[in-house]
């Protein structure tokens, strides 16, 4: 009985989790639609790159 | 290596410095030729650190040289490469002063591996699902190691305390990612992701390597997720209420998740398989509903294949994320 308890929780929990998750990515996705790369944007930049082999 | 500074030189962008930064490698024969190997690139800065020191210290030198210089500054892995508009695509989200700090969007190298192919689908739900929903509200809680972008005057601000962090009177290594998206966060700005921003990056390829990284990536998870709620409780004004959510969420499915597997694996073994077997068909359904959104969205078929992570997620995932909270203290990254 805990068990089922536990892991009928734990489903509601995941699942409902994953849906907003889902959804809320998906809302930021749409918005790329509408988005136009403005090239003439370029901030100095700098790349740091640290290696060990 | 060579394909990652290659990525990095040959960007479709107009003002960008490139530095390599060698930690104190035993060998000196990698550095030596990559600087010969590029040496007609102007804007390629080598530098060799006689010292392994790690990550984040080898990046503070790269700060030091650069947070004058430059406006925004990049992390990335040496085994990334960057697409060619990686980096005009990254910084487009600069041009508002609230955001601090973004992410660009990561996929595995695909090779002939199935593991890779899995990590592949982990890393686009990770992206497209977890990091795009806390974009909507400016949280995305880290700011991806292979590929992310900074203000330099936030690094100025916090470059110090980044590289000085401890946790239970351990200095920090890995987890610098995490660490240092925090303290953007910290600042009072918004952290955001690029799905433009593409980068691939090489993942493990062997399950020994692949649980050593999970190892790290949770212990860094769990300690951050400490450090997080300690700073959200002193100034809740500089974070968004997502950021509790999101977080009270994760500590509360991993409490469920502990219960669920002591009594499933109890049960299972002292009454019947079949509880075992209830815990499996859950975890493989969900993988199955991240599989099919990012199926959907990708219309990529590799994805197709990541219900089989549902069982590398019950058979090394959660041994890791154990393992990950018993010795949270020891500081070693496992792969030198």
């Amino acid at each position: 009985m805990i068990l089922q308890t536990i892991i009928l929780w734990y489903g509601i929990l995941a699942l409902s989790h994953l849906f907003i998750q889902i959804n809320l990515g998906h809302i930021e996705f749409l918005k790329y639609f509408s988005m136009i790369t403005d090239k003439s944007f370029t901030p100095s930049v700098g790349i740091i790159i640290p290696m060990y082999n | 290596m060579w394909e990652c500074i290659k990525s990095t030189l040959e960007q479709n962008y107009p003002d960008v410095l490139v530095i390599m930064i060698d930690d104190g490698s035993r060998s000196a024969e990698v550095f030596d030729q990559i600087k010969k190997d590029f040496e007609h690139y102007d804007n390629f800065f080598p530098i060799r650190k006689y010292r392994n020191e790690g990550k984040r210290k080898a990046q503070k030198t790269a700060f030091d040289v650069l947070d004058e210089r430059v406006e925004i500054i990049v992390t990335i892995d040496s085994d990334t490469v960057l697409s060619k508009d990686g980096l005009i695509n990254i910084v487009q989200k600069f041009k508002n002063p609230n955001i601090g700090a973004i992410t660009g969007n990561v996929r595995a190298i695909k090779e002939e591996n199935l593991l890779t192919k899995l990590i592949d689908g982990r890393y686009f739900s990770a992206f497209n699902q977890e990091r795009a929903a806390q974009s909507l509200f400016g949280t995305v809680l880290c700011c991806s190691g292979p590929f992310a972008a900074y203000r330099s005057c936030i690094i100025r601000e916090v470059k110090e305390c980044y590289i000085t962090q401890r946790f239970l009177v351990q200095e920090c290594t890995y987890g610098d990612d995490r660490h240092l998206t925090n303290l953007v966060l910290n600042e009072g700005y918004q952290v955001k992701y690029e799905i433009k921003a593409h980068a691939v990056t090489r993942v493990p390829h062997i399950y020994k390597e692949f649980f050593s990284q999970q190892v790290r990536w949770n212990k860094s998870f769990y300690r951050e997720l400490l450090w997080t709620l300690k700073f959200y409780i002193r100034a809740p004004q500089n974070f968004h209420p997502y950021i509790l959510y999101d977080l009270t969420i994760q500590t509360m499915l991993l409490f469920l998740l502990m219960l669920v597997i002591s009594f499933s694996f109890f049960r299972g073994i002292t009454v019947s398989p079949i509880y075992l077997l209830q815990y499996i068909v859950m975890v493989f359904g969900i993988s199955v509903l991240r599989a099919s959104y990012s199926f959907l969205r990708s219309r990529d078929n590799n994805l197709l294949l990541f219900p089989i992570y549902s069982f590398l997620h019950i058979f090394m995932l959660i041994p890791a994320r154990i393992y990950a909270i018993l010795t949270l203290k020891k500081a070693g990254w496992g792969t030198r």
